[in-house]
């Protein structure tokens, strides 16, 4: 025992007297006693010999031997069986330090200096770009939340063909700690050159108008607006008596089942071909609503509580423009009716690709699919009421109900109801040739090749751009003309020349404080994943961004832009891992067929942006007494009845779920596999993204956990090696207690008191102790033991921002901004909006 | 050709690997008159699950050549005497999924920079090796299923095809009107390439040190692709083989499609139109009368229905492989005399062992190409003594012709795997 106490104090005493020299030399005197009989000057087991081990970690070698002594003593598989095993505190201590000294090399390692490595755009970004490099607004697929992923690879090819992403095909990008933004780490190929010439010849050609100028006049489609519709609804019905208006008797959508495409009103006239031409339109609606307090209420339940609202939407008529199923329809506005029978007129105006086209449908209005005319009649126009009779010809059947419907009609329907008088749509801009084609080619197409070259250089480049730098441009648009192309041919090989080439493709700082121009496109790329537009380019050449308060006012308008609906998506699935979702789905159910995963990130977003718009606390990320649901998300994971139709809005949270971030179904989803959860990854998880203190990877030849799931154990109870094993426990006390209280959250987000494992009800137990001793009995715990972590979270949150935007890993030189960034927000109540202002007019924002 | 090979060693010594386009190294522009011979060609066959252990790996005391098929090894049963089972070969990884991609290169995304070639995989490194030789120096595919394996030395993971495209791409020819327009595109791209590539140089002038190496990667594919569309101008007016059979239909399941993509192979290869193949395939619901997912199926654990979906999954992609063997034993080899069988190595395998996320015993099944078969080898199974899994990689390079001394993470060739003759 004796030695052992003496070698102990050694180590202590050493390490505060000897400062020169490395910490590993503390770790020398365990090595020598517990390591180097069979890895030292008299043998060498395994060719590994620890007394002649350097203590440089910049060398590979020596670098990779002491992370093999890691992680054997972390597996517990040093000294090997046979052998005295090392006291358990002096093994935590050598672990310690030689984590700690390990950490330090890697991160020196794969230090840059401090500054961002020259990047590339990423996918999106190229994505994005081009889109308003080439005023391609209105492409369907050039939407912030559209994300083709290139992983859909199921062969059913549908993302393939009906999608005109020009990026679909491109690999994905490499990622540095979920970030694709990094520009150490992205990578280049000639593969993904290729990718980017072709992707820049299909945008221009979508850009490009061929064929006749279609017609543009002002479309008015006056009721009855949706002719031919389903048999079964009162809207077909009303239309049997009166045809001055269309109306809304029910919601459109439904979450147990489909409508059938019923509660919508579609201009028929357009549904097989929607508009002509991709462009900005205005869409003007004549509607009134009616007896929202009716005498009803026994058979139509309807809201109160609510305003009622009208939905505008649009969709692709491609693929079923009534079409519950269609993935392609897109609600752009709601406007809230008062009900007191009064025709309004309501506009919006919006981006309308071809081929699509408006509708309109009752956001909040009743749903009762049973519910018939004759119902109606029998319960409140008795007199007016017969029965079908039993034994009715088919002829009799066909004719009961529009029969009884005529009788209601007649009587004046007192059931709420909406009433749309008129659709127009009027092209905005001249749309013919559309603003994509002209840019491209001139107005009258005869203009000097130089001059369109130079103004699309200007702004593909971000820069100013003299004649001088697009001579090579103008040179090989010429000889392609020479060669016989025709002039738009030539021009585009010019264009694309122009997207291929590193001044568009890269973002290029020069170090130091970034130039005017350098830091437009750095705040563009941060909020809106795209080219800096006129506003931040003029700034930029009166070199007025260097001005603080210029800044925020900057960050503040683009924040307000709907173009930052890019940042609220791209930022949300890189820091909580969000871009997850979808490789392991949940098989059949709901999840698909109700399109789960595309409503649980409109969640996401819809929280967060609501975050950054009211500028609210940012625990609120942790727990909140509000949430955002819609019908689909409230119904089917919430199991909520009291939120109707298909928009997201906010309502007050409610137990078990709860509110803020963390237990929302798409965090849920994202860290489980689709089959069952694991409190070792969503713990995981919680550390690395919210938190941000990562655990140690686990050492090498640990085997993954086979669950059993004929249902005897629980998966709290397989987990038991974590606490019986010191080696294991050391890192594992660390992390499972985060995941525990999350198991009453099942693969995909929703509550569950039991498992269901092969027909066996085991219990779930919520409850943990945590690293640092206190108890939490449930969620409800855990996020109370997170709220009074709020500092370091906040702190974590400002370091992921950073990196986002700044396109690098920080460094100890940062830690002094993130201080100050952390210190003032505490001063004005931590608030989410403050820490993006913060964020964009740091010093490490606005230096390389 | 003895230059040619000393050419690569200089290049190799002198450090310089990733930046010259190693296509430079082949035969002349576009001309297959003289391949070198024997012309050998590789498939490989895949899943992203592993398979369910217990029913693939023979009895690990039944070394050598008389040994027990196992279940989902017994469509193999005529084919025993050309084929290898392989026992205890790995990556020496963790990770789960996460050793899929890691199949052909031993090498993990996430370590290859740290590797010379990166995470390159064999089927692409062969695909460097053929050049312009064939039409389709390598082909990467896919049935129901993301086919995960194939990566360049860039690290870029080579997205795949379908049956439909398949065909397409082997027996469709263009009409004159659109190879017009190809022949066209190409030299359009030479011209806007020349641009980019004066652009890149000005760019690269005005970089930082640390950005100028980041940098070199844009340099790099600008010379590289220049050097692809130079030698795609060939092909684009030899007219392809005649279709020797009629379009497969496709989204018929599994069982339909991947039979009609092995049977499209094994046309590649008779055509030779290519000398590399990957295919993953997996499971669309419905197939074998069963509901579910194979994500679903592979955690299993342990429950007997799970179970018995897995395993019949698995056996038909034996099957499969059983039936491209006979394809290839029943076609002559043009080329090089005797069958195709003969010359071309069909590997089947995972780089994920089992559903339950081990990476440890990898399944391993080798066939024809030249090698000495009909033999269950089991490899040492103690920690110090493993054999990783990329000396196999590594043997079935060299049989193909490279004269290189190691790949991805290999300690040399394959112990106890002889060739033929």
């Amino acid at each position: 025992m004796k030695p052992r106490v003496l070698v102990l104090a050694v180590v202590l005493f050493g390490g505060s007297v000897a400062r020169a020299e490395s910490p590993l030399e503390k770790l020398r005197p365990f090595l020598r006693q517990h390591c180097q009989e069979c890895h030292g000057p008299t043998k060498q087991a395994n060719d590994l010999r620890f007394d002649t081990l350097g203590t440089d970690l910049s060398k590979k070698e020596t670098l990779e031997g002491w992370q093999g002594i890691l992680d054997q003593l972390n597996a517990g598989t040093m000294p090997p069986k046979g052998k005295p095993k090392p006291d358990a505190k002096e093994a935590a201590v050598t672990i310690r330090t030689l984590t700690a000294e390990l950490k330090a090399a890697y991160a020196k390692l794969e230090s840059t200096g401090g500054k961002t490595v020259v990047r590339r755009l990423n996918r999106y970004e190229l994505r994005n770009s081009l889109r308003d490099l080439l005023h391609l607004d209105g492409a369907a697929d050039f939407r912030p939340d559209v994300m083709v992923k290139l992983e859909d690879r199921n062969g059913d090819g549908v993302a393939r063909w009906t999608s005109n992403d020009p990026t679909r095909e491109f690999p994905a990008d490499d990622l540095d700690d979920g970030f694709d933004t990094v520009g150490a780490r992205l990578v280049m190929s000639d593969f993904l050159l290729k990718k980017v010439i072709s992707a820049a010849e299909y945008s221009l050609d979508l850009a490009t108008a061929s064929g006749k100028k279609p017609s543009l006049d002002t479309q008015t489609f006056a009721a009855p607006i949706r002719t031919g519709s389903g048999h079964g609804d009162l809207h077909y019905f009303s239309h049997l008596s009166d045809k001055s208006f269309d109306g809304i008797y029910m919601r459109y959508r439904e979450p147990g089942a489909a409508t059938g495409g019923l509660g919508r009103v579609v201009p028929t006239k357009i549904a097989q071909t929607g508009v002509a031409v991709r462009g900005r339109y205005r869409i003007t609606v004549e509607a009134s609503a009616h007896n929202q307090k009716h005498p009803w209420g026994t058979l139509i339940k309807s809201r109160l509580d609510e305003p009622m609202l009208l939905g505008l939407h649009m969709i692709d008529s491609q693929q079923g423009a009534t079409s519950d199923d269609n993935p392609k329809s897109v609600k752009l506005t709601e406007w809230e009716l008062p009900a007191d029978g009064t025709k309004r007129t309501y506009s919006f105006d919006a981006h309308l690709d071809a081929k699509w086209l408006p509708w309109l449908g009752w956001e909040n209005a009743p749903y009762d699919r049973g519910l018939t005319p004759s119902k109606l009649v029998q319960m409140y126009l008795p007199d007016a009421y017969r029965p079908l009779p039993k034994g009715a010809t088919e002829k009799e059947r066909q004719q009961y109900e529009p029969e009884m419907a005529k009788a209601l009609f007649a009587a004046g329907y007192k059931g709420p109801h909406v009433r749309i008088f008129s659709l127009t749509i009027e092209a905005l801009e001249k749309a013919w040739p559309p603003k994509s084609h002209t840019a491209l080619y001139g107005e009258k197409e005869t203009e000097p090749v130089e001059d369109l070259l130079l103004a699309f250089a200007r702004r593909a480049f971000r820069r100013d751009v003299k004649p001088d730098d697009v001579a090579r441009y103008v040179k090989l648009v010429k000889a392609q003309m020479e060669q016989g192309r025709t002039r738009a041919e030539a021009l585009r090989t010019g264009y694309t020349a122009i997207i291929a080439s590193p001044r568009f493709y890269y973002l290029k700082e020069a170090d130091g404080p970034l130039d005017g121009y350098a830091l437009a496109s750095r705040l563009s790329y941060f909020l809106w994943s795209s080219l800096p537009d006129d506003e931040l380019l003029a700034l930029a050449k009166a070199d007025k961004l260097k001005d603080p308060a210029v800044i925020r006012k900057q960050v503040g308008r683009m924040l307000d832009d709907p173009r930052s609906s890019a940042f609220v998506r791209r930022f949300t699935s890189r820091w909580l891992r969000l871009y997850k979702l979808g490789t392991m789905p949940p098989a059949g159910g709901f999840y698909y067929h109700r399109q789960m995963e595309g409503e649980m990130l409109k969640q996401t977003d819809a929280f967060f942006a609501h975050l950054l718009r009211e500028n609210r606390p940012i625990r609120e990320v942790i727990d909140s007494d509000y949430t955002f649901l819609n019908e689909r998300t409230a119904h089917w994971v919430y199991q909520r009845d009291d939120v109707w139709g298909d928009g997201f809005r906010k309502v007050p949270s409610k137990a078990p779920h709860g509110g803020g971030m963390l237990t929302m179904p798409a965090m849920m989803t994202a860290t489980a596999n689709g089959v069952d959860t694991s409190p070792v990854v969503r713990g995981v998880w919680l550390l690395e993204a919210i938190l941000g203190t990562p655990p140690s990877p686990p050492p090498p030849d640990v085997e993954p956990l086979s669950p059993d799931l004929r249902g005897k154990k629980t998966i709290r109870d397989q987990l038991d090696a974590h606490r019986k094993q010191a080696a294991c426990a050391a890192c594992h006390q660390k992390i499972d207690p985060y995941g525990f209280p999350f198991e009453n959250f099942d693969e995909l987000g929703l509550w569950r008191t039991q498992y269901r494992n092969g027909g066996q009800q085991l219990k779930v137990d919520p409850s943990a102790k945590l690293p640092d001793g206190t108890a939490v009995k449930d969620i409800a715990g855990l996020k109370a033991a997170l709220l009074k972590k709020e500092p370091q979270v906040i702190r974590h949150l400002t370091e992921k921002l950073l990196v986002y935007g700044t396109g690098r890993r920080l460094e100890p030189g940062d830690r002094r901004e993130v201080d100050r960034i952390v210190a003032d927000l505490d001063t004005s109540g931590n608030k989410m909006r403050d820490l993006l202002i913060q964020v964009a007019m740091s010093k490490s924002f606005v230096t390389k | 050709m003895k230059s040619r090979l000393h050419r690569r060693t200089f290049l190799r010594a002198g450090g310089v690997v990733l930046a010259l386009p190693v296509l430079e190294a082949m035969t002349p522009r576009g001309h297959a008159a003289q391949p070198r011979k024997p012309v050998k060609r590789f498939v490989c066959l895949t899943n992203n699950y592993g398979i369910y252990p217990q029913a693939f790996f023979p009895n690990p005391t039944q070394a050598g050549a008389k040994y027990d098929l196992p279940e989902t090894l017994t469509p193999l049963e005529k084919h025993k005497a050309d084929v290898t089972v392989f026992s205890n070969l790995d990556h020496g990884n963790t990770g789960g999924h996460q050793g899929v991609p890691v199949l052909l290169s031993g090498v993990k995304p996430i370590n290859a920079p740290g590797f010379p070639e990166g995470n390159l995989s064999v089927d692409q490194k062969i695909a460097e090796w053929v050049g312009a030789e064939v039409r389709f120096p390598s082909l990467v595919l896919h049935v129901n299923e993301a086919n995960l394996i194939s990566f360049t030395r860039t690290g870029v993971q080579v997205p795949s095809i379908d049956v439909k495209q398949l065909y397409k791409a082997l027996f469709i020819d263009e009409e004159a009107a659109k190879k017009a327009t190809a022949k066209q595109q190409l030299q359009r791209h030479r011209s806007i390439l020349d641009v980019v590539k004066d652009e890149a140089d000005d760019f690269h002038k005005g970089l930082g040190q640390q950005d100028r190496r980041k940098f070199d990667e844009y340099l790099d594919a600008v010379r590289t692709l220049e050097k692809k569309v130079e030698l795609q101008q060939p092909w684009v007016d030899r007219p392809k083989p005649k279709a020797l059979i009629a379009e497969p239909p496709a989204g018929k399941g599994t069982a339909a499609d991947l039979k009609a993509m092995v049977e499209l192979i094994a046309l590649a290869i008779q055509t030779d139109s290519t000398r590399a193949v990957t295919l993953a395939s997996g499971f669309a619901n419905g197939d074998f009368g069963l509901s579910g997912s194979y994500h679903g199926f592979s955690h299993h654990g342990q429950r007997e229905k799970e179970v018995t979906a897995l395993k019949l999954i698995e056996r038909n992609q034996i099957a499969q492989m059983a039936h491209l063997i006979e394809q290839l034993k029943k076609q002559d080899d043009p080329i090089n005399g005797g069958t195709l069988f003969d010359h071309t190595a069909i590997l089947f395998g995972c780089g994920m062992a089992t559903g339950e996320h081990s990476t440890k015993n990898l399944p391993l099944v080798l066939a024809g190409g030249g090698f000495k078969h009909g033999e269950h080898k089991v490899y040492p199974a103690e920690g110090k003594l493993r054999v990783p899994a990329a000396n196999l990689l590594l043997s079935i390079l060299r049989n193909h012709g490279l004269e290189i001394e190691r790949f991805g993470t290999s300690t040399g060739t394959l112990a106890g795997l002889a060739v033929r003759k």
